[in-house]
């Protein structure tokens, strides 16, 4: 590569048909349809039939030209499946209609939406969601099903065209944005390797570990789940008053029952763990739909900058979105080694180089940033580790995390179960020592009243709602500045080879051969602190890793527990499924 | 339908072309460093403080302050403190020294000082120079205060000795952040802290209180 700066020999909007191709099963990899183009320049117009024929070795455009696509990933899915040369230069008009109005409206995921908005005429809805129909129920399509799914996909550039030209787009940020959208469908096309057969004897067993799993639980919190597997809150309601325990409940007075609400609870309450984690795993029932490919790897949608803060919104079908026990279904194919790299406690360095605040900055270099905090607040003696005192250092992680969104002593208290006067002085504390921080925070909730919106330097903006108020400003600018490193971390482990899975907040997963993966980590690692450089003016975030090699599992501290609880109920169901003796059946 | 589009890529390569010139094409890392922006925050002043608090007032337990030195932040005036239990707040009011006799000694003269504490708030510090204030009250206090135009200190009443204790930080504080722009002099002091307490006349509640008259409202 050079520093040159070229102009585009070509400009081209394109749009891409596929399909699952054992739908309505996902999880395989994407089948081709076909792909429609129009150079812009020229007025060159190319549609390519790829079903059942011969798909040339490229595609159609140069190498170096602007690709212009409405949520790119799409079209990198049938670049991966065809084999194709990913473009070097793409804007994803997505993300690029979003920053106009990215807080006041949620991203929008559907081109004639966004082209709706704008007044740019469309196909409308009823006859896009037909030929969408058609084209998933698959083969054999007929002649004249051909050429309204070419025409319907020209369309689809026509609009694609039009918004292009419609839409200010700020082009060195926008094409960041577009390669990133791009990298990350040609991730999920990757897929991640599950452990198939433990998943075929959870489905087998499902029934049992339902009911094995309540029958355990159910009498320690006065049996809230009935004989049908019925959640009663009431019942659940009458133990906690009998108990002494104090329960969030909503303004109408129910109990609240979100897992954000479990996941505090079992903070202060321990002993609420076992039902925290039934409950997890009965949540399944609804929701217990991993999409396996027929070569035995997970395959889900991230859709990338689907969130205010620019991060990836994964489809529930996404296996980190799942609860954590059932990730440890995902295992290596055999030779191959996994790494799961994550960015460590990036939050607390990001928002001391965004306010300029050196002690909190000094504070994460000094390596444990809730340690290093919990000892000056005297909460941690000299010498104390996370492992020496996990409780305290995790009291004082809610608080540097939650600072940031303008964490109240009353929250402090409730998450960590200190009282509301030491939540009070920690917290006070935490100004004294970081004041920086403090005038930085209040700045950014007058900044965004005052501008209407606020903006990190890789350019992605929110404007002012009622998601984006005063309390809220600092964390927006944290979040999307720890979203932009991720997306910098992306392009470079693209550039350099790594065979990246799939991101998961501030983390990747990453896949080598078992022989290379202490390479393929080492220089993970390097390009993340790279990206993190890159976007922190020099700063390095730390990363860790770890190593998932050949024959063993993933496996999420949070989900052990139930994990192995599971495969306990399974090894003795099939031990009593073999005792039974045989049954000869009458033909 | 034609026509339309082609004045579209018309209008579309005219943007194009002018989005090209920007473009580079390094590695990742050029292009990413070179697409990172100016903050969106310039450090200019997004607002200005025009008011604030500044009650007349003695310093709390445990409070270590500052005072301001020099002659033009010192000023001397009637101050009355109305006794708490009372309707009116237990504040201290300016009184004009016209009237200062109807509440009959209980308008003392004071020195009042402008001072600040840890928290960057201002305050006045009132001291009594009346004739029946005891001296060694008022010499501790005074030499409180002078030493505070210096130091960053805490005082502590010693009901035995009838004066007070004096404690200096052994810690560098550091010079105290003056709020210049919002009280640039004594009178702005002077002005916020008495605004809703300056007894400037007879009818005014608290000596029609003092005195047991009943305050007269506009209905009866």
């Amino acid at each position: 590569m050079t520093g040159a700066a070229p102009s585009f020999p070509e400009i081209w909007a394109i749009d891409t048909e596929f399909r699952p191709p054992n739908f309505p099963r996902e999880g395989d990899l994407t089948q081709p349809i076909c792909w429609c183009g129009r150079e812009l320049r020229s007025g060159r117009e190319v549609q390519l039939w790829l079903h059942e024929e011969a798909a040339p070795p490229a595609p159609p455009h140069d190498a170096a030209a602007l690709v212009i696509t409405y949520v790119a990933a799409a079209e990198a899915g049938v670049y991966a499946a065809l084999g194709w040369p990913a473009p070097r230069h793409v804007v994803d008009l997505m993300p690029e209609a979003t920053l106009p109005e990215n807080g006041p409206r949620e991203p929008r995921a559907k081109l004639i939406h966004a082209c709706t908005a704008r007044g740019i005429p469309g196909m409308d809805e009823a006859r896009k969601d037909l030929m969408r129909d058609r084209i998933l129920a698959g083969p054999p399509y007929s002649y004249d099903e051909r050429d309204r799914i070419l025409a319907y996909c020209s369309d689809d550039v026509r609009m694609t065209a039009e918004l292009w030209q419609a839409l200010p787009v700020d082009l060195p940020r926008a094409l960041v944005r577009g390669s990133y959208s791009w990298a990350c469908g040609t991730i999920e096309q990757r897929g991640i390797p599950i452990d198939t057969a433990t998943l075929a004897s959870i489905y087998r067993h499902w029934g049992s570990i339902r009911a094995r799993m309540i029958a355990a639980v159910n009498p320690l919190y006065g049996c809230p789940y009935d004989e049908a597997g019925r959640f009663h809150v009431d019942r659940l309601a009458a133990w906690l008053e009998e108990a002494g325990i104090d329960w969030p409940r909503h303004p109408s007075g129910k109990l609240r029952q979100d897992k954000e609400t479990y996941k505090d609870m079992v903070k202060t309450r321990p002993e609420m763990q076992a039902l925290a984690d039934l409950r997890s795993i009965l949540g399944q029932t609804k929701a217990f739909n991993l999409p396996v490919g027929a070569d035995g790897r997970t395959r889900a949608n991230l859709w990338p900058m689907g969130t205010k803060t620019g991060r990836c919104r994964p489809q529930g079908s996404f296996i980190f979105v799942q609860s954590a026990w059932l990730r440890s279904l995902i295992r290596p194919e055999s030779g191959q080694a996994l790494a799961y790299c994550d960015y460590s406690s990036e939050e607390v360095l990001i928002a001391g180089v965004l306010s300029g605040d050196e002690a909190l900055i000094s504070t994460y270099e000094s390596g444990d940033p809730y340690v290093t905090f919990g000892q000056a607040a005297g909460l941690i003696p000299p010498g104390g580790t996370k492992r020496t005192h996990p409780e305290k250092r995790g009291i004082c992680k809610t608080l540097l995390l939650g600072v940031n969104y303008g964490m109240g002593a009353g929250t402090l208290a409730a998450r960590t179960g200190l009282s509301k006067r030491d939540a009070a002085d920690l917290l006070q504390y935490h100004r004294q020592m970081y004041p920086a921080f403090h005038q930085w925070f209040e700045r950014m909730g007058l900044l965004v009243q005052t501008k209407g919106y606020l903006r990190t330097a890789s350019g992605w903006m929110q404007h002012r709602s009622k998601d984006l108020n005063e309390r809220a400003a600092a964390n927006f600018k944290v979040q999307a500045t720890g979203s932009d490193v991720l997306r910098a971390a992306v392009l470079l482990l693209e550039e350099a080879g790594i065979r990246t899975l799939c991101t998961v907040h501030d983390a990747i997963l990453l896949e080598a051969p078992a022989g290379e993966i202490d390479a393929a980590v080492h220089l993970a690692e390097e390009r993340m602190g790279r990206a993190s450089e890159l976007i922190l003016g020099g700063h390095r975030l730390r990363t860790d890793a770890t190593v998932i090699g050949d024959g063993e599992r993933f496996m999420d501290g949070r989900g052990v527990a139930t994990w192995e609880r599971v495969m306990q109920i399974i090894r003795e169901a099939d031990e009593a499924a073999q005792a039974l003796p045989a049954v000869e059946v009458a033909a | 339908m034609a026509g339309e589009m082609g004045a579209a890529v018309d209008d579309l390569e005219g943007a194009a072309l002018q989005a090209a010139e920007t473009v580079q094409s390094g590695s990742w890392a050029d292009e990413l460093e070179a697409a990172q922006l100016s903050p969106d925050d310039d450090g200019g002043a997004i607002d200005r403080r025009i008011g604030m608090p500044c009650p007349c007032r003695k310093t709390k337990k445990g409070e270590f302050f500052r005072a301001r030195p020099g002659p033009e932040w010192t000023r001397y005036y009637f101050l009355y403190q109305m006794q708490e239990g009372e309707e009116i707040a237990s504040d201290f009011y300016l009184v004009h020294p016209s009237v200062a006799g109807l509440l009959e000694g209980a308008a003392t003269p004071c020195e009042i000082r402008y001072c600040i504490n840890r928290n960057g708030a201002p305050f006045l510090f009132p001291i009594k120079k009346g004739e029946n204030t005891r001296d060694y009250y008022k010499n501790t206090l005074q030499a409180a205060l002078t030493l505070a135009e210096s130091k960053w200190l805490r005082i502590k009443w010693e009901k035995a000795l009838g004066g007070y204790s004096i404690f200096v930080a052994q810690e560098d504080l550091g010079e105290p952040g003056w709020p210049d722009e919002t009280i640039p002099d004594m009178k702005a002091a002077i002005d916020l802290c008495f605004r809703d307490h300056y007894i400037k006349d007879e009818n005014h509640p608290a000596i029609l209180r003092f005195r047991g008259i009943k305050e007269k409202r506009g209905f009866e």
